[in-house]
């Protein structure tokens, strides 16, 4: 053994000088489920922390390196505090000691936990070694309060034209996500996290990801993807996933809020994915009824909005005195057969400050991402976004409703006029140039630039089938022969009336160097 | 329903009564028992009437526990100070145990408080120290 570890023994072991603690103490009367009810544990706290002694009895030796099971307080009762167990519930043994910490659940937050994988109470799961901690911040906190924020004015692009353009998402929003199964709700979330490698390092916001009762193979992929793609460099995922216990399913999105929030008061910006909450509240449904709290609709205890309504109230925009950071949260609910009028859809809906509603049909039509236009809607982000962006998808919105209605309309009718068809041909093509394969967002100026061309009537002349190839022709045009004007629309965010001047002379060029794409 | 239930009520209905009232709550407990269809769970009632006692007699009960019989005399003087400290319950019943995982030092437990003096603590401590 190393010397001077040997040294640094002698010396502790010389100086070791027994001292008394007292401490308040409980027994466990039953334990079964992830739930221990505890007798004693006088002045217990609500989500206190609390310890299980398994090294009653036994040998020093035996008691050394154990880690003991832990657990956290949520029934105080008359005589039985009835508390969940976090970790080592098959060690629990009926009669043991437990003891009191006098602490809230704490989990251990750091800048060097950017990049890393961690389980619901903050520690690494990557093999990658232990993370140096900053301090320790409380998992559960009253959110900021009205004079300690500012108003949303900053965009969080997403890389998404739909979405950036019709449901434009702001720094500090909560903007929900919702849909059925296999409909990409998840895709768009890791999209809006790949963007952001696009941003500027010093304004680029802090993502974290909280995977929720999901499938480790699904993380799995999700972190090699992000890896692959070098996002892990801005990105921290938390995982709580379908083997875990659902007390860490419970406090996964937590964890993710509070390390967002350790983000947030240094002055920067994050991002936290909550994937999804409807498993979320699977798993407080689970514990609430082992912890025998009544049930109300749908099994669902009755603080079941206060859950979710805690947590996504914790996203906010600091005030400059507050140092002007930002918590932005992209809760994900899936829906039944599209039933967003069921308890948690609803609840989340109320909450949040819009969603993007996922529809399976245009998913099955290839519309990909298949945003419903007509019922997604963002109540804040409109104030946030980007003046080239506000100037030039203002109509796109209000075209696209008018062709869904129209498209339903055509299906019954054989005579149209000119008028109609040439609104249903301008709707088709728009909702192709909206159309975006998986894993690829695209960056603010090009999003503005393809969204400018199609609002600007340049698309008229292109076959619908041939939108993507468009698509692809006019960024490569623009990156070869005028790169200037991407980066004037980068730099200032807006479009001046040199820019689209210049803009409209570039289409015009690109319209007779490729007049193959267009109908004569 | 669980017997565990039953017997928790029928303890606190006993309590402090004599005879003849007891026999009184008993011919109740059993029309109630019986009227709520549960009157198979009687024979589970007197065990757990037993662990209510139990835990009852276990709640007056102060421990000392030290690790070995020539130390607790003197580890003695710790538990009259905490209990001239009214850190222990009044009128507490000593209860004196050998626990030689211990090492040396001593514990007091009650029910739920734990005043723990043991050499076993101060190590397991050090070594976390020296190990983190």
């Amino acid at each position: 053994m190393n010397t001077i570890l040997i040294e640094k023994i002698r010396k502790e072991i010389e100086a070791l000088e027994p001292t008394t603690k007292v401490e308040r103490i409980g027994t466990v009367v039953k334990a079964g489920d992830g739930i221990a009810e505890i007798e004693g544990l006088k002045d217990a706290m609500m989500a206190e922390m609390v310890v299980f002694e398994t090294t009653e009895g036994k040998a020093l030796k035996d008691a050394l390196d154990t880690m003991p099971p832990v657990g956290f307080v949520l029934n105080l009762e008359e005589d039985f505090v009835k508390t969940v167990i976090l970790s080592g519930a098959e060690r629990i043994r009926e009669g043991m000691v437990v003891r009191g910490t006098g602490k809230t659940l704490s989990i251990p937050v750091s800048a060097a936990m950017v990049g890393r994988v961690v389980n619901a109470l903050g520690e690494p799961i990557d093999g990658k070694g232990a993370i140096k901690e900053e301090g320790r911040l409380p998992i559960e906190r009253i959110a900021f309060g009205v004079i300690d924020r500012s108003g949303v004015d900053t965009p969080l692009h997403t890389g998404i034209k739909a979405i950036d353009a019709m449901v434009p998402i702001g720094r500090g929003q909560r903007e929900l996500i919702i849909g059925d199964r296999g409909t990409g709700k998840t895709a768009i979330a890791l999209d809006t996290i790949l963007n952001q490698i696009s941003e500027p390092k010093e304004t680029r916001p802090i993502c974290i990801y909280v995977a929720i009762g999901q499938k480790e193979s699904k993380v799995a992929r999700i972190v090699g993807d992000l890896e692959e793609r070098g996002a892990m460099a801005y990105t921290i995922v938390v995982v709580a996933g379908a083997s875990d216990p659902a007390a860490m399913q419970y406090l996964a999105p937590f964890t993710g809020a509070t390390i967002g929030e350790f983000f947030m008061l240094k002055g920067q910006d994050a991002l936290v994915v909550y994937d999804d909450l409807s498993k979320h509240a699977v798993a407080y449904r689970q514990m609430s009824l082992l912890l025998r709290r009544p049930p109300g609709r749908e099994a669902y205890p009755g603080d079941i909005f206060y859950l979710h309504s805690r947590l996504l109230e914790r996203s906010a925009k600091l005030s400059a005195k507050l140092g002007g950071g930002s918590l932005t949260a992209l809760p994900i609910i899936e829906t039944q057969q599209g039933d967003v009028s069921a308890y948690i859809p609803t609840n989340v809906i109320s909450i949040t400050d819009g969603q993007i509603y996922l529809d399976t049909d245009l998913f099955n039509k290839d519309m990909r991402p298949a945003i419903n236009v007509g019922l997604s809607v963002s109540r804040v982000g409109s104030s946030a976004q980007t003046k080239a962006m506000k100037k030039v998808a203002g109509k796109i919105r209000l075209e696209l409703a008018q062709f869904r209605e129209l498209e339903a309309f055509m299906q019954f009718a054989s005579d149209l006029d000119k008028e109609t068809k040439d609104r249903i041909e301008k709707g088709r093509r728009l909702s192709e140039l909206l159309k975006q394969p998986n894993g690829h967002p695209s960056s603010f100026e090009k999003e503005v630039l393809a969204i400018y061309a199609g609002v600007s009537g340049l698309i008229d002349g292109v076959k619908v089938e041939d939108m993507r190839l468009f698509e692809t022709k006019l960024m490569e045009y623009f990156d070869h022969h005028v790169p200037e004007v991407l980066v004037t629309m980068k730099g200032e965010r807006a479009i001046s009336d040199d820019t689209e001047a210049k803009v409209k002379e570039a289409l015009t060029n690109f319209k007779i160097a490729h007049h193959e794409l267009f109908i004569a | 329903m669980k017997a565990s239930w039953y017997a928790e009520a029928l303890y606190e209905a006993l309590e402090g009564k004599n005879q003849k009232e007891a026999e009184k709550v008993l011919a109740r407990f059993y029309e109630v028992i019986k009227a709520h269809g549960h009157a198979g769970l009687l024979p589970l009632i007197p065990a757990e009437l037993k662990k209510i006692e139990a835990r009852k007699k276990s709640h007056r009960e102060a421990t000392l526990v030290t690790a070995d019989t020539k130390s607790r005399t003197k580890w003695s003087h710790a538990y009259d100070h905490y209990e001239k400290e009214g850190l222990l319950p009044q009128e507490a019943i000593r209860r004196d145990v050998i626990d030689e995982t211990l090492i040396g030092g001593y514990q007091i437990r009650t029910k739920d408080l734990l005043i723990d003096g043991s050499y076993k603590k101060s190590l397991v401590e050090l070594y976390s120290k020296i190990t983190n």
